[in-house]
């Protein structure tokens, strides 16, 4: 596969808003994770909230899409200079030539569920102020961006649970090297909701503490949220030794159970070794590897079986969800930066929270951040419903 | 990888259910001419090749799409399970959404495990992986009344750039009330194209894809009109009669506001 | 004083402030498309459109070319002192701008970034530019939007271009793909029609070679220069300068 480069990238989450802030979390080993005190949830858990999303202002043009999805998708658009390098991206090919591809699994269904609790007495109708179009459909998020944006190209919402956003880069990469787009917007947004809350509670997958990856006590998720985008185009002239390109995609379906995946973790090993194959390296290539690690029971055993199956057990990795949380549709993503993050600052991140490796986990993983030169690393999402994805990522020089 | 020239794909075969439009061959009927359009409800049949277990907790889509897609498959001869799957769809599940809405707003949030793992968009692409033993990729995508272009874009990509055969499957279900007003799809609807990089023994049709500025195609008949505007599925419904008709032809299919995709039809046979 | 594409950064500033009214981002593009693109300082540099005070932009987008004349002439006139390059003439005092634009977004951007203009001498119109009615203008501007007609559409057009401009006036007409250059081609076939690169597929653009469009410009009664600028080109991103026969 052709290399693209990201020209620019973002994200926003518990550990920060923007770059600078996510780096200096991730520096200090800090985790974003707190007691939920989130709406009207009364579950004992701990969730990873952006702070003053609420207070975010759209502008008065964007009105029709507001809720609080497309206000942290606002907040993390216009972190870091990203809208800017899209503006003059856009003025580079032409507005027509940027398409949009963003990852997100419950888009604006908070405003649903407070719709619900306000059906008229009597007719049961949703109050006025619901916005299907805006704020419910799962692509509003793309329809938001690209209206914000002010782009005219594709725009799609990729919805696969928590592989959303990396499938997302996957879909844009073969946009662009089919020809139909010269560069594309990358990312996903996820916001909390009594859906996923109470959803994960139902399936027992959720932790009363912040989750702890990779641990040998580990009992579950923590859920969070977050908002991460990448400017994705071919390579220019204006390469350096600090770009980060997407070198390798693989995607694959589990075929197997709704909401598990297989003990072996096959579905995970193809998804890996297609993506691995993209990026013509052999598993030996792969300096670090940023796991799924959502911190349950199954997906760690059987990601860690994959993992040794396809790198071996000697590649340092980590999963950072135990800072941000396992933010759903914008994991992808938000795992994609930290990636970018690590190879511009050679730093590869800890796994925080964890306080005993699982010594059944045939990996070796990170419980201090460790600095040196780091090149090429691996990203793994792997969603409900069996959807598999692994991205591999490479600094140009 | 070679330089892609061209976005274009070959139709190997095709599925189809709607209102008053029990499969492929009822719909080319009505779409070619032969025969008039009765409408009915969408008669959905029971989910096939699924565990009982997973056949018990199934909804709509589920069922809509494994019929859509093994009726695609069979038509191109085609083992399921060797195809890439693209799902595109504007809404995912409506009904269980109501439900978990309702529950929520209750008194009591007891969720069921069932109704959260089937709440997810690619909820449908998950059983159908389960009941074909699919393990190539599967995407699910939504782009509101541009779903069905834009899985056909997704698709295109696919076959263009990784030279795969993929399977197309665009669908939609209504949803209850209180949520059916603010978005009133009258009733379930699906297609499923098996798109491949070359031509084989089944091919239908070649399909090329570029961009227009050009309205999009309405259908004749007033009645299939409304349905094509109704069902966000059912934007397929101008190509799909370039494909019954067996005729070559540009058809222009809905997408997003600005732009549309032109997609030239030429017959195999 | 730094420049890109042979205008000073100053201008091209100037020229893009009115668009931060028209959303978050469109300063930001406006501002990198005047940069980026050199019909605009070839416009300036070689008084391409020197003396004329009412133009017609056919296609206009968001009305760039008007943000760029008015801030020309504002610099000039010593708003900015030392920021016009030596050696380029006086720019055109445009008296009105009227561009034409079938894309409503764009045309909302334009009208929003307008709507301060004291002299009120921006007008954008909502509309096909084979449609609506042209008034008389000095001068007509045709950037990039010719083969995006079918070819009985340009003809008509251009004839209509015709009957618009004053004696003395002057089209301003460039042919080929503007967006950056790449990934366009063009074939000299015998009956005028061209083949693309696979990216231009994506677009059906009815193109000419160069010769063919003076051809068509003779036949409406223009008599066309291909500028310096796009000498040694013979394809992409020529501009024409056209006057009356």
């Amino acid at each position: 596969m052709t290399a693209l480069a990201l020209t620019s990238f973002t994200a926003t989450s518990a550990i920060g808003r923007g770059l600078a802030a996510t780096l200096a979390s991730l520096r200090a080993q800090r985790s974003g994770l707190a007691p939920c005190r989130f709406e009207t949830v009364t579950l004992a858990t701990c969730v990873g909230e952006v702070a003053g999303v609420d207070e975010v202002q759209l502008p008065r043009a964007l009105g029709e899409f507001q809720c609080r999805n497309n206000r942290l998708a606002w907040l993390g658009l216009t972190q870091d200079g990203f809208s800017a390098a899209v503006a003059e991206c856009a003025a580079r090919h032409g507005r027509k030539r940027i398409g949009v591809f963003l990852g997100t699994s419950t888009s604006g269904i908070l405003e649903t569920e407070m719709a619900y609790r306000h059906r008229d007495p009597s007719s049961g109708a949703l109050p006025r102020e619901f916005r299907y179009r805006g704020a419910h459909n799962t692509f509003s998020l793309a329809a938001f961006a690209q209206q914000a944006l002010e782009l005219s190209g594709p725009a799609v919402v990729i919805s696969t649970a928590c592989s959303s956003s990396a499938k997302a880069f996957a879909s844009a990469r073969r946009a662009i090297e089919a020809g139909v787009i010269d560069a594309a917007v990358v990312g996903g947004v996820d916001s909390l909701c009594l859906t996923t809350l109470y959803g994960f509670h139902s399936l027992q997958l959720v932790s009363r503490t912040p989750c702890r990856p990779f641990d040998t006590a580990r009992d579950g998720i923590s859920i969070g949220e977050a908002a991460a985008f990448a400017l994705l185009e071919r390579p220019g002239s204006s390469l350096d030794a600090h770009t980060v390109l997407l070198t390798g995609t693989g995607e694959s379906s589990d075929a197997y159970h709704m909401s598990s995946p297989p003990p072996d973790g096959r579905g995970a090993r193809a998804a890996m070794q297609q993506a691995l194959a993209a990026a013509a390296l052999a598993p030996e290539d792969i300096e670090y590897i940023n796991f799924h690690g959502t911190g349950t029971a199954g997906n760690d055993a059987a990601e860690g079986r994959a993992v040794a199956g396809v790198l071996g057990s000697e590649i340092p990795g980590s999963s950072t969800k135990g800072a941000t949380g396992h933010t759903l549709g914008a994991a992808g993503a938000l795992e994609a930066v930290i990636c970018a993050v690590a190879l511009q600052a050679q730093l590869m991140p800890a796994g925080i929270n964890t306080r005993e490796v699982d010594p059944a986990l045939p990996v070796r993983y990170l419980r201090e951040n460790r600095l040196g030169r780091l090149s090429r690393v691996m990203s793994n999402s792997f969603g409900f419903g069996g959807a598999n994805c692994s991205l591999i990522f490479a600094r140009a020089g | 990888m070679s330089a892609v020239s061209t976005l274009a794909a070959y139709v190997d075969g095709v599925g189809f259910l709607g209102p008053g439009l029990a499969d492929w061959p009822a719909a080319a009927r009505v779409l070619s001419g032969e025969a008039r359009w009765e409408r009915a409800p969408t008669a959905l049949p029971p989910p096939q090749c699924l565990p009982s277990a997973e056949r018990r907790r199934t909804g709509a889509p589920v069922r809509l799409t494994l019929a859509v897609g093994l009726e695609a498959s069979a038509h191109a001869g085609a083992d399921p399970a060797s195809l890439a799957a693209v799902f595109s769809s504007s809404g995912g599940d409506g009904e269980n959404c109501h439900e978990i809405c309702q529950v929520l707003a209750s008194g009591d949030r007891q969720l069921s495990p069932t109704r959260f793992h089937n709440s997810v968009h690619n909820a449908a692409a998950g059983y159908w992986g389960i009941a074909t033993g699919a393990t190539t990729a599967a995407n699910a995508l939504c782009a509101h009344d541009a779903s069905f272009a834009a899985g056909l874009l997704e698709a295109l990509c696919q076959v263009a750039v990784e030279r795969t055969g993929v399977i197309l499957i665009t669908y939609d279900t209504s949803c209850p009330e209180p949520m059916h007003s603010a978005r009133p799809i009258p009733d379930a609807c699906g297609v499923a194209l098996v798109l491949r990089p070359a031509a084989g023994a089944a091919s239908l049709a070649r399909l090329e894809a570029s961009w227009s500025a050009e309205c999009a195609d309405r259908m004749e008949d007033d009645a299939l009109e409304r349905l094509r505007a109704a069902i966000p599925a059912a934007r397929s419904l101008p190509l799909l009669a370039l494909l019954a008709r067996q005729r070559t032809g540009r058809v222009l299919v809905d997408y997003l506001d600005d732009t549309r995709l032109a997609v030239q039809v030429s017959p195999c046979r | 004083m730094s420049r890109r594409g042979g205008a000073p950064a100053q201008l091209t500033d100037a020229a893009s402030a009115c668009y931060r009214a028209a959303g978050p981002f469109a300063w930001r593009f406006a501002r990198a498309k005047l940069a980026l693109d050199p019909v605009f300082g070839a416009i300036l540099a070689h008084g391409l459109l020197a003396g004329r005070a009412r133009i017609l932009d056919l296609g206009c987008g968001q009305g760039l070319l008007a943000a760029w004349l008015l801030a020309a002439h504002a610099c000039h006139a010593g708003a900015a002192p030392g920021v016009w390059p030596a050696g380029w003439p006086a720019p055109p005092k445009v008296e009105s701008y009227r561009g034409v634009e079938i894309n409503p977004r764009e045309v909302a951007r334009a009208r929003r970034a307008f709507a301060l203009d004291p002299g009120a001498r921006v007008q954008i119109v909502h509309g096909d530019i084979r449609d609506v009615d042209y008034a008389a203008a000095d001068a007509v501007v045709l950037l990039d939007v010719l083969h995006y007609l079918d070819y009985p559409a340009q003809e008509k057009v251009l004839q209509r271009v015709r009957r618009a401009l004053v004696p003395q006036g002057v089209l301003l007409l460039r042919i080929g793909d503007a967006a950056g250059g790449a990934g366009f081609l063009l074939s000299q076939a015998v009956d005028g029609t061209v083949a693309l690169l696979r990216r231009r597929r994506w677009v059906r653009l009815h193109c000419r070679a160069l010769a063919a469009w003076q051809a068509l410009l003779g036949r409406c009664g223009f008599r066309a220069q291909a500028l310096p600028m796009s000498a040694g080109t013979p394809f992409v991103n020529v501009l024409l300068r056209a006057e009356l026969a």
